[in-house]
């Protein structure tokens, strides 16, 4: 510790040695229209007195004497000299070099310093809005699908509005799946508050370089977004920037259209004189099993049957019978058009000494299941304004409120797609569904809604209970009634930003103090409508009111004290920064549910629970302090080694052992500087790399064991017992935090002028007793312990490909394709005693799969019950559990599918301008990895999905009796022996509802692999200056057509969208995959 | 030049300013590594209230009546319910259910109250909420009995190295784990002394002369357990339970008063809170009833119409059709929230000791211990003074020398209705060789082409988190080349 205080010192002391000389100049380097040159190299020509402008393209100089004259270098554009007289200012303008495309690429690096990539030690991708918003985005992460190498999306249906999907940066690092760090000009935030058009560039750190800035928090890597702060030009501009887009349903599964839903054949109404008179008119004619929510019922052939909705008065189809015809679109024309409408307007202005933007977003999203929105508004502004000389002030704020309403679940049961893939009648027809649905049923009070599962069948009618006895929905409301009555709102209000204050001495030594906050409050209120309860027979739906509100503040206090200097003639430039954080944050939540239901029907109030409302709150409070040093040394611009070190302490640690110290060191060699003039070719080479440590910490409240205490209390005998339980976690008395070790490296080559690119890097990472929650037996008392654990490797290659295969002067042609390969991602060891880790899964049936982790295996195995073979492979088969003799398979408990990662992800993007035509296009892939899909096997189990009515080899329906052909077929050997072969069909019913019984996941375990076009732009730029008069008035104007998932053009699985699989075992209820298309127009003025 | 120096000097001033923060910073490096109470939890306890362990388990334990998926699905075993709608654990699939909810929940909670009450450092604190004796006694009877359904269900399992932390840790045998929890329910029914009474304790308010009831009343149910494997073991401990003293009236059951609101009958919480109708009232079980015309058939379910046991789902959903009164548990929906559980009941240990008298084991008079057994089994389900005398005179049900065996265990298996732990476990004790069936002659589900099973196989934990000892347990119950069958048989469970 002491030393690395002394270092701090040193680096600040180094400014001491700067004094001022005579006289010196400033001056801003920019182009021709305005927009700053970074990192210029301004000498004085014939002396060797040089310095590097900023980022920002500023400069200052000194000892220069009237009439000298500066020369100007910069890459990517040709030298200049001028000459300076009397002036203090000078502003610069250098001229591109023809037929040159290579110019300087900043990287933001730790605490906002701006980098020339010339010295970044590590792969550093950096995405430009216009490659990020290719298409209006609704959020940051989809919006990175494909963008960057190493980075795969694991996207959530689009329908659910209150879902981002998550992002897995280079495999599984940790023995849990941890979302990236977001981080806003310097305020770590969560993706949903970011609004993808105030985004000007995105970088994604994943290895040391990340913490090296964000300490623990980033270990899992982060997502740095960089705002828009000025407007295109000096002076004045406004943008507008309009979207709307619609989303249609587009990947659902494969349905059988052959047979109506029910558990068996038709069954006869015989009417009765206690039923309802009406129903008289339908004695005697026959219905499908309503009750079975399963579709195995008769044979669809347009004959006469009694519909759900017969039995109910007051509509055009009251006590008629119908013809059953199939409805092969009834799960799709459940969905609505969503639409997204996203309106932007921002104005700026910029000019000596001052940049300020002004930005509005609304986007407002119709959701594609009924009766949901989201509406998010955002405001954002940032100002800069140099106070004289010395000092700058700056402001970053975002002010985002949004509100979502609606359910979203999509997990086993829910009441829209739960249905439709796992429990349904393929009968339905949605449009009468939809007609119906305020649709009631004849009873008193405040009555029921009708249903198309009746929770009994019209035979089994009792005059005093209707409800119990036929009307009320058994599992399934109608889905529109349901949807329309269910009312979930909830909202979020967050506001960041930061205030800072520089001092800049001179252009070698500046001090910066930020403030940064972060604050988020929600809120949300959940009410089941009582009418709902009444309708249903076993939804499990009690009417209830639930509220809550959440608080959250995060304050950061920075300094950073900044020195730059070049020395030696110029040669060595020297960079080095030290300084300090403080990080406090303040989580608080209160929220009250009713219990049993509500005493008044339809008041929604916490008082009115029917039995003791639950009530809770919690709070979490956490610190940690910072101290830190970074820097780098560049001798001549080819070759340069980078430094940082850091240490943090953290409250959340053992007090006595709280700190952890994070070095990282790099290289970086520019090849090309000696190949210059001999390989015309090779524009630029770069070789580089990096090592160091990450820190990983423990969370608040992690060392002690805490008591659970039941806020309801037992009464018995006057007397209330409060109830206490022992927790089921039990914390290693020694724990502590962690550091990973991440090392990477790689070749940086452009060619042919910039015309062609590659990066290519190779990482390895290797994560040594993490402290990590565990499940284990429950027989020592603690069915969870939390211990430093594990060691997990990753290795892998990314590779990005930059080219401008066509650069004419009507048709330009840009591309850049990312790929990764995860070379190694294994979990080497657990912990002692531990054999596994169960990561996720477990729905019906822990036979069924899950995901575990394995000492020495991939990480993240999906395992769970295969198909039995001998062998030669041949699947062993047992005795029919339904109707007897040999045919249904044995379950092997020991399948593994292999990993849920997949090893291959990456993706391209296209740009091709013609005249004023853009077209834009992304594609993202993703090879091998495995999810099972809980979905399909109920889908099977209910005879829904296609192959439950398939067409067997003997020309038959699976479902057809086997003593007439039917039944499916199935070859294998005797269980008993492994041997003896047996070959035999057995009918379709018993066949596909084996895998639940036998537990067989086997057949629904597919591969992630797909190939998605993602994104397609097609813009055309309107020719303003040939507008005339109305065309004054804009300095742009850019109208686009615009689609998003329009193509999946490959996959291995047949029933959903396997970019979206909602859990990381895979899905079990899920939403279906969409596909939108709209437009955008954007007006510069 | 003046100004000059005047700038120059302003601006070492900034620079020292600036210079000065961060060396302040850097100086109260002594202090930056504390952080005072911000990671102490304001949230929850560290110290337990052992009365409040208590409580919670005793909250939680009548779930084994009829509540928790061990219990529910052994009550489909001993055909006590039928399933009404997906009915494949009723035709013997494996049901998959682990364990981890009781060793990590109520008995690591009662492990807890006799750690702190051993523990030196915290055992005087503890002594507010009683003496340190009668905690730990009532500790461990309860531990025991939550042994006792747990062994019974699965047989082998972690018992002498178990709630000690340790997550892998072998599998006792139960011809190893029986005699031990008889020695343990002795021990600690000789613990409890005249100190404080252990408060928390809503079943019997701390009385120590009912725990040691409860507790003689475990080792009497435990010891008969043995009557096929170990009857000279089962008939010492069996009489030495009685001469110790055992449950003999209503006022003594160990009885679960739920209040209602939140903490409701098991049977009232499902029908009406969780709002399934997945289990009726078997017909097996109406069908006894109506036989012997027993007036508890008004009590068990709604209707008298049991549904028929074992259907295939398209069965069962054509039968219910056309028989939607059959019988859903007890009063259904109209079940009190209020309706008691009893764990152990006065009428079942009268009915174990008539059988342990009819075997000799005992000097009862059988007749008198049935007889009473039926009367207070009949009054603890509300029954009549009168209804219960004429039953009694029926031949069906009266010791008269005919079949008096089992007569007395198909009373036995009424009287611990719903508690299907208890049922399907004297079941399988009554079912031999000569009488495979078992008293009451129990058939398997129609058409599933398997047994009833005969224990439940291990739940999916252990073989991931304990696998060499959950093997070697496992290898244990081999039937036909499955391991872990349930279709292996426990120890005390001799053909």
């Amino acid at each position: 510790m002491r030393k690395f205080a002394s270092l701090f010192v040193t680096a600040i002391l180094c400014s001491m040695l700067v004094f001022a000389q005579s006289r010196s100049v400033s001056g801003t380097v920019t182009d021709a229209n305005g927009k700053a040159i970074p990192f210029a190299s301004i000498t004085v020509k014939g002396t060797k007195n040089g310095v590097t402008a900023d980022a920002d393209g500023k400069f200052t100089i000194k000892g220069v004497a009237s009439g000298t004259v500066l020369v100007i270098t910069s890459v990517g554009f040709d030298d200049r000299e001028i000459s300076i007289g009397t002036s203090e200012n000078v502003s610069i303008n250098l001229t591109p070099t023809a037929g040159n495309n290579l110019t300087e690429v900043v990287v933001t690096s730790a605490f906002g310093v701006k980098k020339s990539a010339r010295v970044t030690p590590y792969s550093s991708q950096v995405i430009k809005s216009e490659q990020l918003n290719v298409i209006p985005q609704t959020n940051v992460n989809s919006a990175l699908a494909g963008k960057v190498a190493g980075v795969q999306y694991r996207g959530q249906s689009p329908i659910k509005l209150n879902s981002q999907g998550f992002l897995r940066i280079r495999g599984g690092g940790s023995l849990t799946d941890v979302d990236p760090l977001y981080v806003v000009d310097g305020t770590v935030v969560n993706s949903f508050d970011i609004n993808p058009d105030d985004i000007d560039e995105l970088n994604v750190l994943k290895g040391a370089n990340a913490t090296a800035q964000f300490g623990s928090r980033a270990a899992n890597g982060a997502i740095v977004i960089t705002t828009k702060k000025r407007m295109g030009k000096t002076g004045l501009g406004i943008e507008i920037n309009q979207g709307v887009i619609f989303d249609k349903v587009y990947i659902l599964p494969k349905y059988q259209n052959l047979y109506a839903g029910g558990d068996g054949d038709f069954i006869t109404f015989n009417y009765n004189s206690t039923m309802p008179a009406e129903w008289q008119a339908l004695n005697g004619k026959q219905h499908h099993d309503y009750t079975d929510d399963a579709s195995w019922g008769p044979r669809i052939s347009g004959q006469e049957y009694i519909p759900w909705y017969a039995w109910y008065p007051g509509t055009q189809y009251s006590f008629k019978t119908a013809s059953l015809n199939p409805q092969p679109d009834n799960a799709r024309d459940f969905w609505e058009t969503g639409v997204t409408n996203n309106t932007n307007i921002s104005l700026g202005q910029s000019g000596n000494g001052y940049v300020f933007r002004v930005s509005y977003t609304n986007q407002y999203i119709k959701g594609m299941l009924p009766n949901t929105s989201s509406n998010r508004n955002t405001v954002f502004a940032t100002v800069s304004a140099d106070l004289g000389q010395h000092f700058t002030v700056g402001l970053n704020g975002t002010y985002t409120s949004q509100k979502i309403r609606g359910e979203f679940d999509d997990a086993y049961g829910n009441q829209s797609s739960g249905s439709f893939t796992s429990w349904f009648h393929r009968d339905l027809d949605m449009g009468i569904m939809r007609e119906l649905k305020d649709l009631r049923t004849p009873l008193g009070g405040i009555g029921s809604y009708a249903s198309w599962n009746l929770r009994r069948n019209p035979n089994s009618w009792s005059a005093s209970n209707p409800a119990a006895s036929v009307y009320a929905g058994n599992y399934w409301y109608n889905f529109f009634t349901y949807f329309d009555q269910i009312n979930n709102v909830q909202n979020r209000n967050r506001l960041f930003g930061d205030i800072s204050f520089t001092y800049k001495l001179n252009n070698n030594f500046r001090v910066k103090g930020t403030v940064r906050k972060n604050e988020l409050t929600t809120n949300f209120e959940n009410i089941n409508p009582s009418i709902l309860q009444n309708s249903g027979g076993q939804t499990g739906l009690l009417a209830s009111y639930a509220t809550g509100q959440t608080s959250y503040q995060e304050y950061n206090y920075e300094l950073l004290a900044s020195f730059n200097k070049t020395v030696m003639d110029g040669k060595l430039a020297i960079n080095a920064n030290g300084g300090a954080n403080r990080l406090t944050t303040q989580y608080k939540d209160v929220n009250s549910a009713t219990n049993g239901g509500l005493n008044i029907p339809n008041l929604y109030t916490i008082a009115n629970s029917k039995t003791p409302p639950t009530n809770g709150n919690y709070r979490e409070n956490l610190k940690s302090n910072s101290l830190f040093a970074f820097g780098d040394f560049e001798y001549r611009k080819f070759i340069s080694l980078s430094w940082a070190i850091r240490n943090d302490w953290y409250s959340t640690l053992p007090t006595k052992d709280n700190s952890l110290a994070s070095p990282s060191i790099g290289a970086a060699f520019i090849f090309s500087e000696f190949t210059k003039g001999k390989l015309e070719w090779l524009t630029y080479g770069k070789l580089f790399g990096s090592w160091g440590k990450k820190p990983k910490t423990l969370n608040p409240y992690s060392l002690q064991l805490y008591y659970g205490v039941n806020q309801f209390t037992w009464a018995s005998g006057g007397s209330s017992y409060f109830l206490m339980n022992v927790p089921d976690n039990f914390p290693d008395p020694n724990l502590t935090g962690s550091l990973v070790n991440t090392w990477e490296g790689g070749i940086d080559l452009r060619f042919l002028k910039n015309r062609l690119g590659v990066n290519i890097t190779y990482y390895s990472e290797k994560n040594i007793k993490e402290p990590l929650t565990i499940n284990q037996s429950a027989v020592g008392g603690f069915p969870n312990r939390t211990i430093n654990a594990a060691e997990i490797e990753r290795q892998g290659i990314e590779v990005e490909l930059n080219a401008k295969p066509v650069a004419g002067k009507n048709f330009e042609w840009s591309l850049t394709s990312t790929f990764a390969y995860i070379t190694d991602n294994t979990v080497v060891k657990l912990a002692e005693g531990v054999p596994s880790y169960t990561l996720s899964g477990g729905a019906f049936g822990t036979n069924f799969a899950r995901v575990f982790h394995f000492e020495g295996k991939d990480w993240g195995i999906l395992k769970g019950g295969g198909i039995l073979r001998n062998e030669d492979g041949l699947p062993m088969i047992t005795e029919n559990g339904f109707s007897g003799g040999l045919g249904w398979f044995a379950q092997d408990p020991e399948k593994e599918y292999g990993s849920i990662v997949p090893k291959i992800t990456g993706g391209l993007q296209n740009f091709l301008n013609y005249k004023n035509f853009t077209l834009g296009m992304t594609l993202d892939y993703q090879f091998g990895g495995k999810f099972f899909s809980l979905s399909e096997q109920w889908g099977t189990f209910s005879g829904l999905l296609e192959g439950t009515a398939a067409i067997n080899d003997k020309g038959k329906n699976v479902r057809d009796d086997v003593a007439d052909g039917g039944g499916v077929h199935v070859v294998g050997v005797d269980a008993a022996d492994g041997k003896t072969p047996v070959d035999v069909y057995i009918s379709g019913y018993d066949y596909y509802h084996q895998f639940y019984y036998q537990q067989i996941a086997e057949p629904f375990v597919h591969d992630l692999t797909f190939v998605k076009l993602r994104e397609i732009s097609l813009g055309y730029k309107i020719p303003v200056n040939k507008l005339g008069n109305i065309g004054k008035a804009f300095q742009g104007a850019n109208i686009s057509i615009i689609a998003r998932n329009p193509w999946l053009i490959y996959r291995e699985s047949d029933n959903f969208d396997p970019s979206e699989i909602s859990f990381n075992h895979g899905e079990d209820g899920q939403m279906p995959g969409t596909r939108s298309i709209g437009f955008n127009l954007k007006l510069n003025f | 030049m003046i100004k000059k120096i005047i700038m120059k000097a302003i601006k070492f001033k900034f620079l020292s300013v600036a210079l000065g923060i961060s060396l302040l910073m850097i100086s109260s490096c002594s202090k930056i590594n504390e952080f005072d109470d911000t990671n102490v939890n304001p949230n929850a306890p560290t110290i337990p209230v052992p009365s409040a362990l208590l409580s919670n388990v005793l909250a939680v334990i009548g779930n084994n009546v009829w509540g928790n998926a061990i219990a529910q699905t052994s009550a489909l075993y001993c055909q006590y319910c039928s399933e009404t709608q997906y009915t494949d654990a009723s035709r013997y699939t494996d049901p998959n259910l682990g364990w981890d909810g009781y060793y990590g929940g109520p008995m690591y909670d009662l492990q807890g109250i006799i750690n702190y009450n051993t523990d030196p450092a915290t055992k005087d604190l503890a002594l507010i909420y009683g003496s340190n004796a009668n905690q730990i006694a009532t500790a461990r009877i309860l531990l025991d009995y939550y042994y006792m359904v747990l062994t019974d269900t699965y047989g082998d399992l972690p018992y002498s190295a178990a709630l000690k932390n340790n997550p892998t840790i072998a599998f006792d045998k139960q011809q190893d784990v029986y005699p031990a929890l008889i020695n343990d329910l002795k021990s600690a029914v000789a613990q409890f002394d005249a100190g404080a009474v252990f408060q928390g304790d809503f079943v019997y308010s701390g009385s120590t002369a009912k725990w040691k009831k409860f507790g003689n009343s475990l080792r009497a149910i435990l010891a008969l357990r043995m009557s096929k494997i170990n009857p000279t073991l089962g008939k010492t401990e069996f009489a030495a339970a009685i001469t110790a003293g055992v449950i003999t009236a209503n006022a003594d059951n160990f009885t679960i008063a739920y209040p209602g609101g939140n903490y409701r009958n098991p049977v009232n919480n499902y029908y009406v809170i969780t709002q399934r109708f997945d289990y009726a009232v078997s017909k097996t079980i109406t069908d006894k009833l109506t036989a012997l015309a027993d007036p508890r058939i008004s009590k068990f379910g709604h209707t008298s119409k049991g549904f028929p046991y074992g259907l295939s789902r398209d069965d069962a959903i054509a039968w219910s059709d056309v028989n939607a009164d059959y019988a859903n548990l007890l009063a259904y929906t109209s079940t009190p929230q209020t309706f008691p559980f009893h764990v152990i009941s006065a009428g079942q240990v009268w009915l174990a000791r008539a059988e342990a008298a009819k075997l000799g084991w005992t000097a009862d008079d059988a007749t008198v211990a049935y007889n009473t057994g039926i009367s207070a089994s009949m009054e603890q389900w509300g029954i009549s003074a009168a209804a219960t005398t004429t039953y009694l005179a029926q031949s069906s049900v009266m010791l008269n020398g005919i079949n008096d065996l089992q007569k007395i265990a198909e009373q036995r298996w009424i009287s611990h209705y719903p508690d299907g732990n208890q049922g399907w476990a004297e079941w399988r004790r009554t079912s031999t060789a000569a009488n495979p069936n078992g008293y009451p002659a129990l058939l398997p589900a129609p058409g599933a082409g398997k047994q009833i099973p005969r224990r439940m196989a291990y739940g999916p934990n252990d073989p991931l988190y304990n696998p060499t000892n959950w093997n070697a347990a496992a290898t244990g119950y081999t039937v036909g080349g499955v391991k872990d069958s349930q279709d292996a048989r426990v120890w005390w469970d001799k053909p």
